[in-house]
Protein backbone atom coordinates (compact mmCIF):
# COMPACT_ATOMS: atom_id res chain seq x y z
CA UNK A 1 0.00 0.00 0.00
CA UNK A 2 2.61 2.77 0.67
CA UNK A 3 4.54 1.41 -1.73
CA UNK A 4 1.84 2.28 -4.39
CA UNK A 5 1.67 5.72 -2.57
CA UNK A 6 4.80 6.66 -3.58
CA UNK A 7 4.55 5.23 -6.55
CA UNK A 8 1.79 7.20 -7.72
CA UNK A 9 3.42 10.50 -5.65
CA UNK A 10 6.35 9.73 -8.20
CA UNK A 11 4.26 9.14 -11.45
CA UNK A 12 3.05 12.70 -10.27
CA UNK A 13 6.31 14.68 -9.23
CA UNK A 14 7.28 16.93 -12.36
CA UNK A 15 10.23 15.60 -14.13
CA UNK A 16 11.17 18.60 -16.74
CA UNK A 17 13.50 17.90 -19.04
CA UNK A 18 16.55 20.59 -19.41
CA UNK A 19 15.51 22.98 -21.82
CA UNK A 20 18.85 23.96 -22.94
CA UNK A 21 20.57 22.66 -26.37
CA UNK A 22 24.08 22.91 -27.17
CA UNK A 23 23.30 22.66 -30.72
CA UNK A 24 21.27 25.52 -31.20
CA UNK A 25 22.52 27.33 -34.29
CA UNK A 26 21.35 30.86 -32.60
CA UNK A 27 24.45 29.68 -29.52
CA UNK A 28 26.30 32.83 -29.03
CA UNK A 29 28.89 32.55 -26.61
CA UNK A 30 31.04 35.76 -25.36
CA UNK A 31 33.70 34.78 -22.76
CA UNK A 32 35.19 37.13 -20.33
CA UNK A 33 38.85 36.43 -18.16
CA UNK A 34 40.23 38.34 -15.42
CA UNK A 35 43.97 37.11 -14.24
CA UNK A 36 45.11 38.75 -11.19
CA UNK A 37 47.42 38.41 -8.30
CA UNK A 38 46.13 39.25 -5.20
CA UNK A 39 48.37 40.15 -1.91
CA UNK A 40 46.79 39.20 1.49
CA UNK A 41 46.98 40.26 4.93
CA UNK A 42 44.51 39.33 7.17
CA UNK A 43 44.45 37.60 11.11
CA UNK A 44 43.98 33.70 10.88
CA UNK A 45 40.69 33.58 13.48
CA UNK A 46 42.58 30.20 13.97
CA UNK A 47 45.84 30.55 15.23
CA UNK A 48 46.07 34.04 15.34
CA UNK A 49 48.99 34.33 13.17
CA UNK A 50 48.94 37.48 11.01
CA UNK A 51 49.01 35.99 7.13
CA UNK A 52 50.31 37.78 4.06
CA UNK A 53 51.18 36.12 0.70
CA UNK A 54 50.02 36.71 -2.67
CA UNK A 55 47.38 34.58 -4.27
CA UNK A 56 46.82 34.14 -8.10
CA UNK A 57 43.36 34.16 -9.61
CA UNK A 58 41.63 33.25 -12.71
CA UNK A 59 38.18 34.21 -13.01
CA UNK A 60 36.49 33.11 -16.40
CA UNK A 61 33.33 34.22 -17.33
CA UNK A 62 31.10 32.49 -20.24
CA UNK A 63 27.52 34.05 -21.50
CA UNK A 64 25.84 32.31 -24.05
CA UNK A 65 22.44 33.65 -25.14
CA UNK A 66 20.33 30.92 -27.67
CA UNK A 67 16.61 31.26 -28.95
CA UNK A 68 15.02 31.21 -25.64
CA UNK A 69 17.46 31.92 -22.75
CA UNK A 70 20.88 32.56 -21.42
CA UNK A 71 23.25 30.23 -20.00
CA UNK A 72 25.73 31.21 -17.23
CA UNK A 73 28.74 30.07 -16.22
CA UNK A 74 31.64 31.34 -13.91
CA UNK A 75 34.94 29.50 -12.88
CA UNK A 76 37.06 30.55 -10.25
CA UNK A 77 40.68 29.20 -9.74
CA UNK A 78 42.89 30.97 -6.97
CA UNK A 79 46.59 29.42 -6.09
CA UNK A 80 48.30 31.40 -2.99
CA UNK A 81 50.80 30.72 -0.20
CA UNK A 82 51.80 33.15 2.67
CA UNK A 83 53.81 33.39 5.75
CA UNK A 84 52.72 33.71 9.22
CA UNK A 85 53.57 35.79 11.72
CA UNK A 86 55.06 35.11 14.59
CA UNK A 87 54.83 31.65 14.10
CA UNK A 88 56.50 31.48 10.55
CA UNK A 89 54.07 28.63 9.56
CA UNK A 90 53.15 28.49 5.89
CA UNK A 91 49.93 28.71 4.67
CA UNK A 92 48.41 28.07 1.48
CA UNK A 93 45.45 27.16 -0.21
CA UNK A 94 44.27 25.74 -3.63
CA UNK A 95 40.19 26.56 -4.78
CA UNK A 96 38.10 26.03 -7.84
CA UNK A 97 34.53 26.33 -7.99
CA UNK A 98 32.53 26.18 -10.76
CA UNK A 99 28.76 27.51 -11.28
CA UNK A 100 26.11 27.37 -13.63
CA UNK A 101 22.52 29.27 -14.23
CA UNK A 102 20.65 29.10 -17.27
CA UNK A 103 17.11 31.05 -17.45
CA UNK A 104 14.75 32.90 -19.58
CA UNK A 105 14.93 36.20 -17.08
CA UNK A 106 17.03 38.69 -18.32
CA UNK A 107 17.28 40.63 -14.96
CA UNK A 108 17.87 38.49 -12.02
CA UNK A 109 20.52 38.55 -8.54
CA UNK A 110 22.09 35.69 -7.17
CA UNK A 111 23.60 35.59 -3.72
CA UNK A 112 25.62 32.26 -3.40
CA UNK A 113 27.03 31.74 0.34
CA UNK A 114 30.36 28.57 0.04
CA UNK A 115 33.36 28.16 1.79
CA UNK A 116 37.01 28.24 1.08
CA UNK A 117 39.71 26.49 2.93
CA UNK A 118 42.53 27.63 4.21
CA UNK A 119 45.52 25.05 5.01
CA UNK A 120 48.60 25.51 7.54
CA UNK A 121 50.82 23.41 5.39
CA UNK A 122 53.98 23.24 8.31
CA UNK A 123 53.89 23.24 11.90
CA UNK A 124 55.06 26.90 13.24
CA UNK A 125 55.13 27.06 16.81
CA UNK A 126 51.58 25.86 17.01
CA UNK A 127 49.83 22.71 17.29
CA UNK A 128 48.64 20.40 14.04
CA UNK A 129 45.03 20.31 14.59
CA UNK A 130 42.53 22.62 14.56
CA UNK A 131 44.92 25.02 12.61
CA UNK A 132 42.94 25.17 9.05
CA UNK A 133 40.41 27.96 8.48
CA UNK A 134 37.54 27.95 6.22
CA UNK A 135 36.43 31.21 5.21
CA UNK A 136 32.73 31.84 3.80
CA UNK A 137 32.35 33.74 0.42
CA UNK A 138 29.38 35.14 -1.18
CA UNK A 139 29.59 35.53 -4.67
CA UNK A 140 27.35 37.93 -6.49
CA UNK A 141 25.80 38.27 -9.90
CA UNK A 142 23.91 40.58 -10.97
CA UNK A 143 22.29 40.30 -14.61
CA UNK A 144 20.48 43.13 -16.25
CA UNK A 145 19.25 42.83 -19.67
CA UNK A 146 21.58 39.80 -20.14
CA UNK A 147 24.49 41.35 -18.73
CA UNK A 148 26.51 39.64 -15.97
CA UNK A 149 28.46 41.05 -13.36
CA UNK A 150 29.54 39.35 -10.31
CA UNK A 151 31.51 40.42 -7.29
CA UNK A 152 32.99 38.40 -4.19
CA UNK A 153 32.70 38.95 -0.11
CA UNK A 154 34.73 37.11 2.39
CA UNK A 155 34.16 36.58 6.04
CA UNK A 156 35.75 34.34 8.31
CA UNK A 157 34.51 31.06 9.68
CA UNK A 158 35.94 28.53 11.88
CA UNK A 159 38.83 26.18 12.07
CA UNK A 160 39.08 22.46 11.58
CA UNK B 1 30.64 2.74 -9.69
CA UNK B 2 30.23 6.25 -10.04
CA UNK B 3 27.03 5.50 -12.50
CA UNK B 4 25.93 3.02 -9.58
CA UNK B 5 26.24 5.27 -6.53
CA UNK B 6 24.56 7.91 -8.83
CA UNK B 7 21.67 5.56 -9.48
CA UNK B 8 21.49 4.99 -6.11
CA UNK B 9 21.61 8.30 -4.64
CA UNK B 10 19.23 9.67 -7.30
CA UNK B 11 16.71 6.92 -6.38
CA UNK B 12 16.53 8.23 -2.51
CA UNK B 13 16.67 11.88 -3.54
CA UNK B 14 13.89 10.73 -5.54
CA UNK B 15 11.76 9.21 -2.85
CA UNK B 16 12.38 11.71 -0.37
CA UNK B 17 11.23 14.87 -2.42
CA UNK B 18 8.33 12.82 -3.08
CA UNK B 19 7.10 12.02 0.26
CA UNK B 20 8.09 15.43 1.70
CA UNK B 21 7.39 17.71 -0.79
CA UNK B 22 3.87 16.29 -2.88
CA UNK B 23 1.51 18.18 -0.42
CA UNK B 24 2.70 21.30 -1.22
CA UNK B 25 2.01 20.94 -5.00
CA UNK B 26 -1.56 20.90 -4.11
CA UNK B 27 -1.21 24.55 -2.94
CA UNK B 28 -1.53 27.29 -5.21
CA UNK B 29 2.26 28.26 -6.17
CA UNK B 30 2.31 31.45 -4.68
CA UNK B 31 4.53 30.30 -2.32
CA UNK B 32 6.54 26.73 -2.03
CA UNK B 33 8.29 25.50 0.75
CA UNK B 34 10.16 22.22 0.74
CA UNK B 35 12.40 20.76 3.93
CA UNK B 36 13.76 17.45 3.81
CA UNK B 37 16.32 15.32 4.73
CA UNK B 38 18.15 12.78 2.27
CA UNK B 39 20.21 9.77 3.27
CA UNK B 40 23.50 9.65 2.23
CA UNK B 41 25.50 6.37 1.64
CA UNK B 42 28.17 6.06 -0.66
CA UNK B 43 31.41 4.87 -1.73
CA UNK B 44 34.18 7.48 -2.36
CA UNK B 45 37.78 6.61 -3.60
CA UNK B 46 40.22 8.06 -0.79
CA UNK B 47 42.54 10.21 -2.71
CA UNK B 48 44.81 10.78 0.50
CA UNK B 49 45.82 7.05 0.85
CA UNK B 50 44.47 5.63 -2.40
CA UNK B 51 41.70 3.33 -0.68
CA UNK B 52 38.24 3.96 -0.22
CA UNK B 53 36.13 5.31 1.90
CA UNK B 54 32.62 4.71 2.74
CA UNK B 55 30.48 7.91 3.74
CA UNK B 56 26.94 7.94 5.38
CA UNK B 57 25.16 11.03 6.63
CA UNK B 58 22.56 13.03 5.63
CA UNK B 59 21.96 15.93 3.35
CA UNK B 60 19.02 18.47 4.78
CA UNK B 61 17.81 20.40 1.70
CA UNK B 62 15.59 23.31 1.81
CA UNK B 63 14.05 25.29 -1.09
CA UNK B 64 11.78 28.00 -0.76
CA UNK B 65 9.53 30.15 -2.68
CA UNK B 66 8.29 33.32 -2.39
CA UNK B 67 6.40 36.17 -4.88
CA UNK B 68 6.58 39.38 -3.17
CA UNK B 69 6.62 43.43 -3.90
CA UNK B 70 9.72 43.31 -5.14
CA UNK B 71 9.47 40.23 -7.28
CA UNK B 72 10.21 36.47 -7.04
CA UNK B 73 13.23 34.75 -4.52
CA UNK B 74 13.92 31.48 -4.85
CA UNK B 75 16.24 29.89 -1.52
CA UNK B 76 18.28 27.17 -2.03
CA UNK B 77 19.94 25.71 1.43
CA UNK B 78 22.06 22.44 1.29
CA UNK B 79 23.54 21.20 4.35
CA UNK B 80 25.12 17.96 4.85
CA UNK B 81 26.63 16.12 7.72
CA UNK B 82 28.15 12.68 8.43
CA UNK B 83 31.30 10.61 8.25
CA UNK B 84 33.43 8.17 6.80
CA UNK B 85 34.63 4.95 7.40
CA UNK B 86 37.61 2.84 5.37
CA UNK B 87 36.11 0.39 3.39
CA UNK B 88 37.50 -1.75 0.60
CA UNK B 89 35.99 -1.02 -2.76
CA UNK B 90 33.31 -3.52 -2.65
CA UNK B 91 31.94 -1.60 0.79
CA UNK B 92 33.83 -4.21 3.11
CA UNK B 93 35.23 -2.27 6.46
CA UNK B 94 38.95 -2.22 6.84
CA UNK B 95 40.91 -2.22 9.85
CA UNK B 96 43.31 0.75 9.67
CA UNK B 97 43.40 1.54 13.26
CA UNK B 98 42.67 5.06 12.46
CA UNK B 99 39.71 6.86 13.71
CA UNK B 100 36.80 7.51 11.33
CA UNK B 101 36.12 10.45 9.21
CA UNK B 102 34.17 13.04 9.89
CA UNK B 103 32.65 16.19 7.67
CA UNK B 104 29.97 19.08 7.80
CA UNK B 105 28.96 21.40 5.35
CA UNK B 106 26.28 23.57 4.00
CA UNK B 107 26.17 26.09 1.34
CA UNK B 108 23.14 28.39 -0.04
CA UNK B 109 22.48 30.75 -2.43
CA UNK B 110 19.33 33.59 -2.62
CA UNK B 111 18.35 34.42 -6.56
CA UNK B 112 15.80 37.15 -6.67
CA UNK B 113 13.61 38.33 -10.05
CA UNK B 114 12.59 41.19 -9.95
CA UNK B 115 10.41 40.62 -13.16
CA UNK B 116 8.57 38.15 -11.58
CA UNK B 117 8.56 34.44 -12.33
CA UNK B 118 10.85 33.11 -14.07
CA UNK B 119 9.47 30.51 -17.28
CA UNK B 120 12.68 28.43 -16.62
CA UNK B 121 15.37 28.80 -14.05
CA UNK B 122 18.38 25.85 -13.78
CA UNK B 123 21.55 26.23 -11.45
CA UNK B 124 24.12 24.15 -9.77
CA UNK B 125 24.28 24.07 -6.50
CA UNK B 126 28.09 22.92 -4.79
CA UNK B 127 28.41 21.19 -1.51
CA UNK B 128 31.86 21.37 -0.02
CA UNK B 129 32.68 18.63 2.32
CA UNK B 130 35.91 18.44 4.28
CA UNK B 131 36.81 14.99 5.43
CA UNK B 132 38.76 15.03 8.28
CA UNK B 133 39.78 12.16 11.30
CA UNK B 134 38.20 12.28 14.51
CA UNK B 135 41.66 11.75 15.84
CA UNK B 136 43.81 14.01 18.13
CA UNK B 137 46.26 13.92 16.06
CA UNK B 138 47.69 14.99 12.64
CA UNK B 139 46.96 11.59 10.24
CA UNK B 140 48.24 14.10 7.02
CA UNK B 141 44.60 12.35 4.83
CA UNK B 142 42.12 14.90 5.15
CA UNK B 143 40.36 15.10 1.53
CA UNK B 144 37.68 17.14 0.21
CA UNK B 145 34.56 15.96 -1.67
CA UNK B 146 32.96 18.28 -3.90
CA UNK B 147 29.27 17.49 -5.02
CA UNK B 148 27.49 19.24 -7.42
CA UNK B 149 23.55 18.81 -7.61
CA UNK B 150 21.64 20.98 -10.59
CA UNK B 151 18.16 21.82 -9.88
CA UNK B 152 15.29 23.12 -12.09
CA UNK B 153 12.46 25.17 -11.63
CA UNK B 154 9.63 25.40 -14.63
CA UNK B 155 7.59 28.76 -13.85
CA UNK B 156 9.01 28.72 -10.12
CA UNK B 157 8.23 25.02 -9.38
CA UNK B 158 11.45 22.69 -8.30
CA UNK B 159 11.85 19.63 -10.03
CA UNK B 160 13.50 16.46 -8.72
CA UNK B 161 17.19 17.58 -8.33
CA UNK B 162 20.12 15.25 -9.54
CA UNK B 163 24.10 14.94 -8.66
CA UNK B 164 25.58 16.13 -11.27
CA UNK B 165 29.24 15.32 -10.74
CA UNK B 166 30.90 14.26 -7.29
CA UNK B 167 35.08 14.74 -7.27
CA UNK B 168 37.18 13.80 -4.19
CA UNK B 169 40.60 15.94 -3.94
CA UNK B 170 43.39 15.03 -1.43
CA UNK B 171 44.53 18.51 0.99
Amino acid sequence: MAAAAVFAALMSMPTVARAWDDRDPNNVTRTKQVQQDVFFDEISSCTKDDVTGTAHEVFTEETTTSTKMTRFRTSDNENGKGQGKPSLAQYQFSEFSQHETITTAKNFTDVMDMRRHLIRTSGGSFSQKNDDEFIREFTRTTVRNGEPSVTVEKTQMECK
Amino acid sequence: MRSRLFVAFSAALVAAVVLAASPAFAQVPLTVNYTFDIPVAKITPNPCTGGFTLVSGTAHLAIGATTSTTGFQLRVKLGSVGNGIDVSSSGTPVVTGLAQYLYGSDVGATTTFPDGVPEYFERTVTVNDFLIRDSPIETNDSYTMNTTLRLIFSNGLPSVPVIDSVSVECQ
